[in-house]
């Protein structure tokens, strides 16, 4: 009986939690999520589990200044990485109002993130481009030889871990390897990585906590 | 502040899919962008025994180009063209409605070429058709073919300064005007000023300025203007009130009035309600519909409908 109750309880829980274990992101105008996770999605708003999370955005304005003149500006595509348990968060670009200030945004990348109390929650961003004629793009391919590059906001897979390519700065398509498979040695470098990414959030926190401190 | 009040405007209905990216080739620091703008009325003009009519409002292709030359800098091109006059019987030849070149310093950009001035940024009215002038800047002067632009940005105040030049020895030569404009935003209110002094051949000069406000109110946005000329012989003054209620997420209403005052003439008043619906998946699509009309001796009601495709 007594292993019943537990089991149940424990069940319960577990189920609860699951319930709750829950993050919304919602977005501002004119902001289009186009990826989640490396998967396609065309929303505005996006309801998924706790964890790690990878958004593929843009953010398109109409500039025009009446009514029988349109001026639609459309941002790169940009890559946002950030973790989230049990949040609504709101993605949002600063005021653009003219073509100067779309301009530095699409430059800056300078997306605004915050969670229901309006603190800013901290994420990696790149640009994703793609090189030549852009009449149709595979976000699904593009994320997955984005992701095989060390940029920090590659998203890296808790259950398929890939081995990181060197790459830093802006990324681009044209200077990817074809393949990203693991290399044949597993480097200390991959372990590190790895392990972070198996670890639970709070033992990531104090582990950031602690690799701070030893600059 | 037409600018902001419309970006307000669409962005409120603007928040489902944004597809169509108009960017056509991107690679190597070049790249391509075109737009489009496509609006067409079912239309009965305000006025005196005005007939039904298919009317072309915009029908718009714009091409950008930009270079990427390093170091912050970016070199750009304009090249839009209108084909609305051809569409309505008016054509008078050219088809050519911005053409331009610049660089862009990041902190500030220079273009010269054929564009609006800077008071053509002035202006909250919400009007798709307007009989009266939208402002004393597009009633004088609102775009020039010999334009010199700089924009920049100073403590948050965007600045925009153009110069047409005379070029009296030219074939494009018709007239000098500088203008100045200034916008920025305090709390929710987006606030803005305009100069121009401009001068036609053969006229004395025209001094106009105005100023604006905007209030995002949340439930509505409601602005106001004011703006007037002094041509030497006479001060023409105009304002503007609009409201413009987002009435569900796809759904704007708009209603708004202007006044006319000249010295030594009766004022005129004209006031206008529109709705505005955006398709929920493709929010650049929208449907629209206009009333307005005029206090003037012997005008009757117009209004129009009209759908519009914007890429």
């Amino acid at each position: 009986m007594n292993k019943y109750l537990i089991a149940s309880t424990f069940i319960a829980s577990f189920l609860s939690l699951s319930a709750s274990a829950e993050v919304t992101i919602n977005t501002g105008t004119g902001i289009q999520i186009l990826a989640h996770n490396g998967q396609e999605v065309s929303t505005t708003q996006l309801q998924t589990n706790n964890g790690t999370h990878q958004l593929l955005v843009r953010y398109q304005v109409d500039l025009s200044r009446k009514k029988d003149n349109a001026q639609l500006e459309n941002s790169d595509t940009w890559v946002l990485l950030f973790d989230a348990d049990d949040q609504t968060l709101q993605l949002s670009t600063p005021p653009v109002r003219n073509l100067n200030q779309f301009r530095q945004f699409n430059r800056n990348g300078n997306w605004q993130l915050k969670a229901a109390d309006n603190n800013p929650v901290s994420f990696e961003k790149s640009p994703l481009k793609k090189e030549g004629f852009q009449f149709a793009r595979n976000y699904v391919q593009e994320l997955a030889k984005f992701n095989n590059t060390d940029h920090p906001a590659a998203f890296i897979s808790h259950t398929e871990y890939k081995a990181p390519i060197k790459k830093h700065a802006n990324f681009t398509q044209n200077n990817i390897p074809e393949t990203g498979q693991p290399e044949t040695a597993i480097s200390t470098e991959q372990m590190l990585h790895y392990w972070y990414n198996a670890a639970d959030k709070n033992t990531q926190i104090r582990f950031k906590n602690w690799l701070k401190s030893q600059h | 502040m037409k600018k902001l009040i419309l970006s307000t405007l669409v962005a409120g209905i603007a928040a489902a899919n944004t597809a169509g990216a108009a960017t056509i080739y991107e690679g190597n620091g070049l790249s391509y962008k075109m737009n489009g703008d496509w609006q067409i009325q079912l239309r009965q003009d305000v006025g005196d025994d005005q007939d039904l009519n298919v009317d072309f409002d915009d029908l718009e292709v714009k091409n950008r180009i930009e270079y990427d030359l390093g170091n912050g800098l970016t070199a750009f091109g304009q090249l839009d063209f209108g084909f609305k006059k051809d569409a309505n019987g008016t054509a008078d030849g050219s088809h050519l409605e911005e053409a331009y070149v610049g660089l862009d310093f990041g902190s500030a950009t220079v273009a010269i070429g054929q564009m609006d001035l800077a008071g053509d940024n002035f202006g909250i009215e919400a009007q798709y058709e307007n009989t009266l002038a939208e402002d004393r800047f597009e009633a004088v002067r609102d775009a020039g073919d010999d334009v010199l632009r700089v924009t920049t940005e100073l403590a948050g105040v965007s600045i925009i300064a153009t110069a047409e030049l005379e070029a009296e020895s030219e074939a494009s030569g018709d007239g000098k005007a500088f203008d100045l404009f200034a916008a920025t935003r305090i709390g929710n209110v987006d606030v803005a000023a305009a100069y121009q002094r401009a001068e036609e051949a053969g006229t004395a000069d025209i001094d106009s300025w105005g100023v604006s406000a905007s209030w995002d109110a949340g439930f509505a946005t409601l602005a106001a203007d004011y703006s007037t000329s002094d041509t030497g012989a006479t001060d023409i003054d105009q304002y503007n009130l609009a409201a413009i209620i987002p009435v569900a997420a796809t759904t704007n209403v708009a209603l708004g009035m202007a006044n006319i005052e000249e010295d030594g003439s009766d004022d005129i008043n004209e006031w206008y309600a529109n709705v505005t619906y955006a398709f929920a998946n493709q929010p650049n699509v929208s449907v629209f519909a206009e009333i307005a009309d005029t206090d003037e001796a012997n005008t009757d009601l117009g209004g129009l409908v009209g759908l519009r495709l914007k890429f």
